[in-house]
């Protein structure tokens, strides 16, 4: 009775056009998205810039509501509006608007050229609908496959995730699956149309350690298989340290740093950066160095600082700095901080926390000592 | 599934004779004398009296029917154990007893004349109840806050607090007077009773008040159940995840909201049935509707108990199947239940 709307009249398809000159497959272009509250306006996303290309794993990371998830489902066109409403900026998909795209041309690029793998795979999945059913409905209404073509290919999918005796499962109901396998379930549905972009969301937050591994590999071993670019969030920089190449770190809805992955752990100019690093475990020398976190809260959304949003927390904050908004420092390699001082060598070679390979290189002599 | 049904069929026994004892103790302990009450005013001879005591087994019979005398030449009484062992015999074997007043009507027969009536309306209500509150409910939740809301929302409020005898008396004051006079005698709908051959309408026209009434207020709670489900339900992480595999809002709404929001729906709908086929008394009387909720109001009004004792133990009987009917239809809407006992998550 109410088909899958495989006639839609607007469908575009953009997968196949090559990235226009000058241009990334994916471009976000100081993006904001402010959500209008009873409360005053929230600036969840608050001029997000980066681009990414075929290949490559970006990483954002950033502490729970500084704005990571709200950038990806502006990306993705998910953010209800009202209440939510893009203040300005731009997001190209191989050269083209998304934000400019009609419902229906939107359609057509969700869930086929760009997908999402969400945070919470205990209720992301239909209860009431079998795990085939909700795998097949994308390739049925992206790729016009029929009913057994989708089912098929489901089967193969679950079985590319590690699913084991995937043609009986792929009958049975998300409440048969453990956390892990749903997770799976989840990166199977994005995966099924061969997306351009994979964008996940914490998609290990929920599980065990032993199987965040495994469905980190797993997502490294199809991106190397299809080529698609991955846009990793997370609040772990252990992950990102392990897959991303580039990362944007994000504060108060505005990324403070972007760089390589080199340059982000071995080269930070950013001082919430530096704080984030010096709060990462240090197994080796636990008991002589203990973890120094970033002291206070991040700041009210809806009634930011005048100046640095950072200042307030930040050891090294000024009066300049509460008083003005840093300007986006760039280096020569693309590598930007948000930082009045980033561009000040003395002051990050005297501040900044030493970095992995310092630290590793100390941990040696340590151990040579004892 | 089939021993589950089992089981539930094997716990209607103690439900059914507990209150089946509950009725015939309080039937019994009322003040009044039956037999008197069957003779009015007349005075009865003592000989036709005795007969009667012993056709409505008051008294000790022989096994021709003809009353046992004691030593000093007086009935004996029948102990109310008896009475209730007699009383559930005759059910088992579908005997319902007999009318005290009506000639002694048995009461089985009294019932299948009134069900037909109480089924068929009860039908026509839950029919109106089910499309216009399911629609109501979801035109309400998807176009929140608007006019439509607000209208479903001020409406089902109004309804819910109406008495249902209220409710119809509005109606027949509206449809049945006010029409009237306002078109002159052109455009009216009846206002009791329930068709026939001689009747002034057609059937159809004399279901339309009474159902309306009838399914008012349950259709004011489907509505709003509706609602709330269907909000709850669009805001849960799977419609996201639905919307991101690119389903469009509408296909997003009936095909994964529509299915989990119906679940609480169904429920309230099917309990909603078995009370509409306990028969509707308020409704009924308004209308003089001539089905069992009528019957049962007027024999509870004329003392006639087994009119009242058989009508309940039929009512207990369909509310115990219908509400099984509802459970077992769960599982077809929700595969989380199983009948092994548990909701598995």
């Amino acid at each position: 009775m109410f088909g899958l709307g495989l006639k839609k009249k607007n469908r575009i398809d953009l997968r196949d056009t090559p990235v226009p000159e000058g241009h990334h497959l994916l471009e976000v272009n100081d993006l904001k998205m402010y959500f209008h509250t009873q409360d005053g306006v929230v600036k969840a996303v608050n001029g997000v810039s980066y681009t990414l290309d075929r290949g490559e794993t970006l990483g954002v990371v950033g502490e729970s509501g500084s704005g990571k998830s709200v950038t990806s489902l502006t990306i993705m066109g998910l953010i209800p509006m009202p209440p939510g409403k893009v203040e300005g900026g731009d997001v190209l998909y191989r050269g083209k608007s998304l934000l400019d795209m009609s419902e229906d041309e939107l359609e057509s690029i969700r869930g086929n050229d760009i997908a999402m793998i969400f945070q919470d795979p205990m209720t992301s999945l239909n209860p009431v609908y079998t795990i085939g059913r909700q795998l097949s409905e994308g390739m049925r209404l992206h790729k016009g496959m029929s009913k057994k073509d989708a089912m098929a290919r489901s089967v193969e999918l679950l079985k590319m995730v590690g699913i084991p005796n995937a043609e009986q499962r792929v009958k049975e109901y998300p409440h048969e699956f453990s956390g892990g396998m749903r997770q799976r379930v989840m990166i199977a549905m994005a995966l099924a149309c061969d997306p351009d972009i994979l964008i996940a969301d914490e998609p290990t937050t929920a599980l065990d350690v032993t199987i965040q591994a495994q469905i980190i590999e797993l997502m490294q071993e199809l991106q190397q298989k299809n080529g698609n670019a991955i846009i990793m969030i997370t609040h772990d920089l252990g992950v990102v340290a392990d897959i991303a190449d580039k990362i944007m770190v994000m504060y108060a809805g505005q990324p403070v740093e972007f760089g390589t992955r080199d340059e982000i752990f071995y080269n930070p100019i950013h001082p919430y950066t530096w704080g984030l690093n010096r709060s990462i475990p240090e197994p080796a020398i636990d008991e002589k160095h203990p973890l120094t976190p970033i002291k206070g809260n991040p700041p009210s959304l809806v009634d930011l600082p005048e100046g640095c949003a950072f200042a307030p927390r930040c050891p090294y904050a000024t009066e300049r700095c509460r008083k003005e908004m840093p300007k986006v420092y760039t280096t020569k390699t693309g590598h930007y901080s948000k930082c009045h001082y980033s561009a000040d060598e003395a002051f990050v070679r005297a501040n900044a926390p030493e970095t992995s390979r310092t630290k590793a290189q100390r941990i040696v002599e340590l151990k040579g000592d004892m | 599934m089939i021993k589950y049904i089992a089981k539930r069929i094997v716990q209607f026994i103690p439900v059914f004779l507990g209150v089946t004892l509950i009725l015939f103790v309080l039937q019994n302990v009322v003040p009044g004398d039956p037999i008197k009450l069957i003779a009015g005013e007349k005075k009865l001879d003592e000989q036709t009296e005795i007969s009667l005591r012993a056709a409505y087994h008051l008294i000790e019979t022989d096994e021709n029917g003809e009353p046992v005398f004691d030593e000093n030449g007086n009935t004996i009484e029948t102990p109310m154990w008896k009475r209730y062992i007699q009383y559930i015999t005759g059910l088992l074997h579908g005997d319902l007893g007999r009318s005290y007043q009506q000639n002694g009507k048995p009461v089985a027969e009294i019932l299948a004349e009134k069900y037909p009536y109480t089924i068929k309306l009860a039908l026509v209500a839950i029919v109106i109840e089910s499309i216009i509150g399911i629609a109501a409910g979801m035109i309400s939740a998807i176009k929140r806050y608007s006019a439509w809301d607000i209208g479903v929302t001020t409406v089902t409020s109004a309804l819910v607090a109406m008495p249902a005898f209220w409710f119809g008396m509005l109606q027949q004051l509206f449809w049945g007077i006010f029409l009237k006079n306002v078109t002159g005698g052109a455009f009216y709908l009846p206002i009791s009773g329930a068709g026939g051959p001689h009747a002034e309408f057609q059937d159809w026209a004399y279901y339309m008040l009474p159902a309306l009434t009838l399914a008012a207020v349950s259709t004011a709670y489907t509505a709003r159940i509706m609602r709330s489900q269907l909000l709850e339900v669009l805001n849960q992480d799977y419609i996201r995840t639905a919307r991101a595999k690119g389903l469009s809002r509408k296909a997003v709404i009936f095909r994964h909201a529509l299915k989990n929001a119906l679940i609480p729906v169904v429920t309230y709908i099917g309990m909603d049935f078995g009370g509409m086929l306990a028969g509707a008394i308020l409704t009924e009387t308004v209308f003089n509707w001539p089905g069992v909720g009528f019957e049962t109001y007027r024999a509870i009004t004329q003392r006639d108990w087994p009119i009242v004792l058989g009508s309940v133990t039929v009512i207990v009987v369909v509310v115990m199947v219908i509400n099984l009917v509802v459970d077992v239809s769960y599982a077809f809407l929700d595969p989380r239940i199983r009948f092994d006992g548990s909701k598995s998550e």
